[in-house]
């Protein structure tokens, strides 16, 4: 079946020009955006991006899909504000860019948020005053006028769930989105699928049956690290593209294959220092138009409670430690099991067990040793004695490998001073899957 | 909106739904067929061929046949709450027996997605197969069509999952949000066996009705619809919170472009506890503060190891020399592990000399209750006079609450849908 080609123009965009795209950068902010050709009507892609990381204020839901989702609005839910102007007056739309995503899979592959635009100035507590737009979490975009000049706020707020993660809410329209938080846009991310390019199989459709469509051919393009990379669909009409590591060959489509994402989002794995190409197909009944879509980079490791486990030094069997990461208290707690450092012939076990706990950021953990001794096995009394010395350094390099530096000065105890570094790895790697997907995991989209 | 479908709900049977065509002797049927993925399940290549990823995906294959021949149309019927974590799978359907050797061979190929053209008297597997997340969990496929499915599982499900809005039901307005009166039909009371978060997903849409499930804890008045009204839900899909030991009384309203017709629904309950990694942590007894447990789950190696820092049995004394430690790995299964308890002396701080020596003497069963809280049962003999002998039991709960969510949402986890 070949899909229908026509002349027909996209509603929405009305590109005339028959080049590829163009790009330029904002000179205020980091903004690459697409101007097609000479022609009268034109769209360019913005981003506007940023993290939640549970340190924002709260307040209960601004806006909820009508009589939806209950549970979601029980709770408060984080926010934050971004000012923004646009550089040309006009229609813009604006979507939350990992909505498909999260609609697509109960994993956090992204943040949901209610996005709102107000005009001038925001009061938390009167969200309807100045209100212009608002899109839920959802993939639908919505559509608003903006003017030049004016001062707009965009309140972007956690939906349902408070999850940490990157947020991105995509603009078209008219003009570029200026603001603290606009991203920048890679060149490759966006371009014009037009009645004269070349028709391939289309292998988002194929499963259906052997449908075909006009494609873009774009490439070379780089990554700069290794990672699963989220494809997030922005455009008006839906978009399938295919990834190659060579370019694209309409007469052997399996080789140089990568993968394919549609229906709105997917996961793409790259590599630094590979150049890619794809060809983006536009599934729309006429099969041509403007495309824009977000390539979300695979997000910096953090610690997280995917990181509850029994570690150890291969060099030192026979003692380890033990972790709880709680994310909510932003706290690591560890125990670890070990031996007195000097063997006494009196104790037959030599057992020395320790404890520390204290606050996390990204990938290091400050604790205060804390040291128990006087107890009972398994009784309430004698209550044992706990007094802190010490200091451990936790540093995770990533989901898998760290390092202890420990010091204490013994002072008020009956162990010596010590102080040294061990190298820590899992006992198993058997949750290193988990610990990878959870909140700013690098199974998660990172920062645009 | 398909007429033929018009007296389905008097025609529900204890294992499936039937109907028949009021004025013809041609019988239609719906049956639900479920299961479990719990990671034990074979893989193969996807059987799609659209999934993303290029690793094998775990399967389940399913020996049925149908009662009548004609079209089947089968239908995912947790489809409308992935976002509260029902997993993504994809089904197929074989003529006689799926061979993963050959994956493609004897594939029947649907008319439309799913829809398939089935034969009484022939042989058929079904192939479900786990989606790129791999997620353990439930799923569970409706088949539409002119006769009954049989199979090893068709499942039982609740009368009150299927019916049709008449002209000549009872109507009202309710916060469903229709602007007129539509029909709606009143089921109860019901009780449902545990607490927790239930699941609705509405699959009416291919007859154009939607339902609107209302919950309410006494017979509803139509001109007071809110009053006793415990939850609803609406746009095919939402959870409410459940009791067990509470009567519900269960209200279908029509809300969709039509209003009457044929509308089909799941109830799905929480997805039973069972250990997951979401327990990993520190653990410990508030009776006893100033020792406890740390413990680590190990999904795919189906193992516990748990970490126990206490003090010597019997005697106290202020120095660090009565600090006893031990650790212990085992099974799990469902919400129990059976753990060997492994003892360790010998070993100098920080030093890979001397090689600590190990020996394993007693047992330890842990059992949770749930996700935040457990028991944790010991005994060991006399090894080597390091310990007196001791047994005995000890109530756990977690040192923080802060990981009950992660431990509810992950995999199995009450938080999710769990088998109809």
């Amino acid at each position: 079946m070949i899909a229908p080609m026509g002349e027909q123009q996209m509603p929405t965009f009305e590109p005339t020009a028959s080049q590829i795209f163009k790009y330029q950068m904002a000179a205020k902010a980091l903004v690459i955006s697409l101007v097609f050709g000479a022609s009268p009507a034109w769209a360019v892609g913005s981003v506007l991006s940023g993290l939640f990381d549970g340190s924002e204020p709260a307040v209960m839901p601004l806006t909820v899909m009508p009589l939806e989702e209950l549970e979601c609005t029980e709770k408060p839910k984080g926010y934050l504000q971004i000012p923004f102007e646009v550089s040309a007056g006009g229609t813009y739309h604006f979507k939350n860019a990992f909505g498909q995503t999260i609609f697509n899979s109960p994993t956090r592959l992204g943040v949901g948020v209610t996005a709102l635009i107000y005009e001038r100035d925001f009061d938390v507590t009167a969200p309807e005053k100045n209100l212009i737009a608002s899109v839920v979490f959802n993939w639908l975009s919505k559509r608003v006028n903006l003017t030049e000049g004016t001062p707009y706020i965009l309140v972007v707020q956690q939906w349902c769930a408070p999850w940490e993660g990157v947020w991105a809410v995509t603009f078209t329209g008219p003009g570029t989105i200026n603001s603290d938080l606009t991203a920048a846009v890679p060149w490759f991310t966006s371009g014009r699928v037009t009645a004269d390019d070349p028709i391939t199989m289309n292998s988002c459709l194929s499963w259906w049956d052997i449908y075909q469509s006009r494609y873009e051919h774009v490439g070379p393009f780089q990554v700069s690290r290794d990672g699963l990379y989220y494809f997030a669909d922005a455009s008006a009409s839906e978009l399938c593209v295919t990834f190659f590591t060579a370019p694209f060959n309409p007469d052997d489509w399996s080789a140089n294959y990568l993968t394919s994402v549609g229906d709105g989002t997917g996961p793409v794995r790259l590599e630094a220092g590979q150049d890619y190409y794809y060809i983006a197909q536009v599934n729309s009944s006429i099969g041509t138009g403007e495309y824009f879509f977000v390539l979300a980079p695979p997000a910096p490791f953090r610690i997280n409670p995917g990181l509850n486990d029994s570690w150890y030094n291969p060099a030192t069997p026979g003692q380890g430690f033990f972790l709880e990461v709680m994310d909510q208290l932003n706290q690591v707690f560890l125990g670890w099991f070990s031996f007195s450092e000097v063997p006494s012939a009196s104790e037959i076990f030599n057992h020395r067990w320790l404890t520390a706990l204290g606050p996390f950021s990204g990938t290091s953990a400050d604790l205060s040793v804390e040291w128990t001794s006087g107890g009972a096995f398994d009784a309430t009394e004698p209550a044992p004695l706990q007094y802190q010395d010490g200091v451990i350094e936790l540093e995770f390099t990533d989901c898998n490998t760290g390092q202890i530096l420990f010091s204490w000065d013994g002072e008020d105890g009956d162990h010596p001073p010590q102080s040294g570094a061990i190298p820590i790895e899992r006992i198993t790697n058997d949750s290193i899957d988990l610990c990878e997907s959870l909140f700013r995991g690098p199974g998660l989209p990172g920062p645009l | 909106m398909c007429p033929s479908f018009s007296s389905r709900a008097s025609r529900l049977t204890l294992i499936f739904a039937v109907w028949l065509f009021s004025t013809t002797p041609v019988m239609a049927a719906l049956t639900l067929l479920g299961g479990v993925f719990d990671g034990s399940e074979p893989a193969v290549v996807s059987l799609s061929g659209y999934e993303p990823c290029q690793y094998p995906l775990s399967y389940q294959r399913t020996a049925f046949q149908v009662s009548a021949d004609g079209s089947y149309d089968l239908m995912d019927a947790l489809d409308n709450v992935w976002g509260f974590g029902a997993i993504g799978f994809y089904a197929r359907v074989y003529q006689g027996q799926f061979n993963p050797a050959a994956p493609q061979q004897n594939a029947l190929t649907p008319r439309d997605y799913w829809l398939y053209t089935l034969k009484s008297g022939v042989n058929y597997d079904l192939v479900v197969q786990q989606g790129c997340e791999s997620r353990e969990g439930t799923w569970s496929i409706w088949f539409d069509g002119p006769g009954s499915v049989s199979s090893s599982r068709v499942l039982t499900v609740p009368q009150y999952f299927a019916g049709s809005f008449k002209s000549s039901d009872p109507t009202m307005k309710s916060i469903c949000g229709p602007t007129t009166k539509t029909p709606y039909q009143q089921t109860g009371p019901i009780r449902v066996s545990r607490d927790g978060y239930y699941y609705f997903s509405d699959s009416s849409m291919k007859w154009s009705v939607s339902v609107c499930l209302l919950v309410y804890t006494a017979q509803v008045f139509p001109g007071l619809p809110e009053a006793n009204l415990a939850g609803y839900m609406l746009y095919g899909r939402n959870r409410i919170y459940l009791q067990s030991g509470t009567d519900y009384y269960f209200v279908t309203q029509s809300i969709g472009g039509q209003k009457t017709g044929d509308y089909l629904f799941v109830l799905a309950p929480p997805a039973p506890f069972r250990i997951n990694s979401g327990l990993a942590g520190a653990w410990f007894n508030p009776e006893t503060p100033g020792q406890g447990f740390f413990l680590a789950v190990f999904e795919k190696i189906n193992r516990v190891f748990l970490s126990w820092f206490t003090y010597a049995n019997g005697t106290a004394s202020s120095t660090e020399g009565d600090q006893r430690w031990l650790t212990a790995l085992g099974p799990f299964e469902g919400r129990s592990a059976n753990l060997l308890l492994e003892w360790t002396s010998g070993g100098e701080f920080n030093s890979s000399e001397p090689v600590p020596d190990q020996y394993q003497d007693g047992n330890i069963e842990l059992e949770f209750s749930d996700c935040a809280s457990g028991e944790l049962r010991y005994n060991w003999g006399e090894s080597a006079g390091a310990e007196p002998a001791a047994s005995g039991v000890i109530p756990i709960q977690r040192l923080t609450s802060d990981a009950l969510y992660l431990c509810e949402t992950l995999i199995a986890g009450p938080g999710l849908p769990g088998p109809l």
